[in-house]
């Protein structure tokens, strides 16, 4: 507001101005005496003009022949921006010139010129700018250096800008790569969460699950005992002690018998139909599974009793194929709980083997295409979130899996590396993993299957490595000499780690 | 007369049980038997020729240790002497491209799905040995009562009609 401001702007400035004085006279002495002469030019003084701060000077695109010679205040130059808008280009101070560009080139101004603070300009017509040499030469002199200077110092700034926006440039690429990683680590965060939230769903919907198949599972096996209780009271009461006694053979033969393979099972069927040639094929078949020791104690009985017996031994067999197979239900109910947990349970001392009997239960159908080869000794124990390390093993395995393709031997061992590190190897007999890939192999995203995964969980290896890691551990990768790729997984013991773990 | 047998083959000893038991109706006249691999259902397809019967029908599993249903399948069609043989997939668990696999390049004449139906079982072997019967050129008369007596029947009729036209 007062012209105060425009000397301490003019002290404050750092754009160059005061460097711009050095190697010709003192700037504001220049614009003094271009003052004087011009006060004491009858033609000149009534020139020189005031303006009030925020009125334009020049306007960007229009002609206006007019030259200002700033003496007092400040000018600040826009220029419309391609973008929108108008940006402050440059600050005309006392010396500066404004409209010089259209004088020389005929074009329309260039920038928006608007004052700053209240300005005093000498303002002459292009036409009296143009005759200054003849008709006030010493003015025209003073206003030679003016603008001399004034190139310099633009040319200077130039410089000075160029040097900035290099500056500039390399920051904002800096900014761009920092912004670029951080945008990877927020995928890779995120896929991560979306992961740890399937697992979480899919973990409640197994106990959901698990629960509804345990209850009717439950029910079967305690009928299994009824039945059982039940049929032995019938064998009591069959009449006559020798009948009963073979009847009970046969009953309680069947509850323990093992289908024997389909090997013996022909062989024995061949015996049999060479020793009673009469008897019908599927009743040959149905005697096989009965121990010869058992068929043989009654060589003597005739073919009716045979299959009356034989269907004692079966109604044994069945109930005892009932019971095992319920009892395999309730069996991987429980391994299925333990190994898909709902929610993550935070981490706890745990063996490591546990979690990998649990995947390969689950993964049991999935294997069977597969040898498969355990070496487990005793470690110790590490601190982990047991469900969580078991999305390791799954991926691991299965991995492994695909990448033997249809047979192979997948290959588990654990033991010690080094005085407080455990390890696990997950080896299989594939192709192995070539230096390329071992690069990438970690990455989130990256893939060698074209399908997408059977899980449909999107497991990654990248993901079992963040897991690795997050328990201090390690995920790495190297091949067998002879041949198929090794995945180890190494962790730390946990303290006080002997091998006393159960 | 050489007899004509229907091999099933599966790892599980449950299910061999179980599908033999299914098949006992039709076994007075084709005799069922099992087998838990693939190799050892090769095995069993070799003595079947040894004694000169002849194999009509087999029921394989898919995903077994060793070589899996669909490539045995594959394997057995590629062989002349089995060119009449009916193949049925029997499984829970082939994905979509075993499956196309198995239709493809298996040849199978039938998929069955488990878990299974006895009467559905039944009633596939009756469909695929009627077929078996009625390919090799064998005279039906004998397996009128276990198979699929309409077609047997037409197919007969037929055969006189071309018989006695030439």
């Amino acid at each position: 507001m007062c012209t105060g401001e425009t000397e301490q702007t003019q002290g404050s400035d750092s754009r160059g101005h005061s460097r711009a004085r050095s190697g010709s006279r003192e700037k504001p002495a220049v614009v003094a005496e271009v003052r004087r002469l011009a006060e004491a030019s009858p033609e000149l003084s009534g020139l020189i003009q005031t303006f009030e701060a925020g009125r334009p000077l020049l306007r960007e695109g229009e002609y206006r022949d007019e030259v200002f010679c700033l003496l007092e205040g400040a000018v600040t130059l826009y220029k419309k921006a391609p973008t929108g808008g108008r940006i402050a280009v440059d600050s005309i101070r006392p010396g500066d010139l404004v409209g010089l560009l259209s004088y020389c080139t005929g074009n329309p101004n260039f920038v928006d010129a608007v004052v700053e603070s209240p300005v005093t300009a000498l303002t002459l017509s292009f036409e009296r700018f143009g005759s200054l040499a003849e008709s006030a030469p010493e003015l025209y002199e003073r206003l030679q250096t003016l603008i001399r200077d004034n190139l310099t110092e633009r040319y200077r700034r130039m410089v000075v800008l160029h040097l900035k926006l290099a500056t500039l440039n390399a920051t904002l690429e800096k900014e761009r790569d920092e912004l670029r990683r951080t945008v990877l680590e927020l995928e890779r965060t995120r896929s991560r969460l979306v992961q740890q939230e399937k697992m979480a769903v899919l973990g409640s919907l197994v106990a959901g699950l698990a629960h509804e198949i345990n209850n009717p599972a439950s029910a079967v096996l305690r009928s299994v005992e009824y039945l059982r209780e039940a049929f032995e009271d019938v064998l009591k009461q069959i009449p006559g002690e020798v009948e009963q006694g073979t009847a009970r053979r046969f009953w309680e033969s069947g509850m323990r018998a093992q289908l024997p393979d389909t090997v013996t099972q022909r062989s024995r069927l061949e015996t049999l139909a060479r020793e009673h040639p009469k008897l019908p094929r599927p009743l040959l078949r149905r005697l096989a599974a009965v121990p010869p020791e058992v068929l043989d104690l009654e060589s003597g009985i005739e073919t009716e009793n045979v299959a009356r017996l034989l269907s004692v031994f079966e109604a044994g067999l069945n109930l005892q194929i009932i019971q095992v197979s319920s009892e395999r239900i309730r069996n991987l109910v429980v391994h299925l709980k333990k190994y898909a947990r709902p929610g993550t349970q935070g981490r706890q001392r745990i063996d490591l083997r546990d979690g990998i009997r649990e995947t390969l239960l689950i993964l049991r159908a999935a294997l069977k295409r597969f040898e498969v080869e355990l070496d487990l000794p005793e470690i110790p124990g590490v601190y982990a979130d047991p469900g969580r390390l078991n999305q390791v093993w799954t991926n691991l395995i299965y991995n492994a899996c695909e990448a033997m393709g249809e047979s192979g031997r997948l290959r588990i061992a654990c033991g010690r590396a080094g005085p407080c590190r455990v390890f696990v190897d997950v080896r299989d007999s594939g192709p192995g993993v070539n230096e390329e890939i071992k690069e990438k192999i970690f990455q989130p995203n990256y893939t060698t299957k074209e399908q997408v995964n059977h899980f449909g969980l999107g497991l990654g290896l990248s993901i079992s490595k963040d897991i690795v890691s997050d328990c201090n551990g390690e995920l790495t990768v190297r091949n067998a000499p002879e041949g198929g790729a090794i995945f180890r997984v190494e962790l730390p013991a946990a303290e006080g780690g002997g091998g006393e773990e159960t | 007369m050489e007899k004509i047998y229907i091999l099933c083959v599966d790892d599980e000893p449950d299910v061999l049980r179980a599908v033999a038991r299914d098949l006992a109706l039709l076994e007075e006249a084709f005799p069922v038997e099992t087998a838990a691999s693939a190799d050892e259902a090769k095995a069993l397809i070799g003595r079947i020729q040894e004694s000169r019967d002849e194999l009509g029908l087999i029921f394989c599993d898919h995903v077994m240790p060793g070589q899996n249903g669909v490539d045995l399948l594959i394997e057995l069609r590629g062989r002349l002497d089995l060119d009449l043989m009916r193949r049925v997939l029997f499984t829970g668990q082939a994905g979509h491209e075993d499956t196309v696999d198995a239709i493809n390049r298996a040849g199978i004449t039938h998929y069955v799905a488990k878990p299974w139906e006895r009467e559905e079982l039944l009633q596939v072997a009756r469909d695929e040995l009627t077929s078996y019967i009625i390919a090799s050129g064998r005279d039906p008369l004998p397996y009128m009562r276990y198979l699929d007596q309409e077609r047997l029947a037409e197919h007969v009729h037929r055969r006189n009609r071309t018989d006695t036209g030439q």
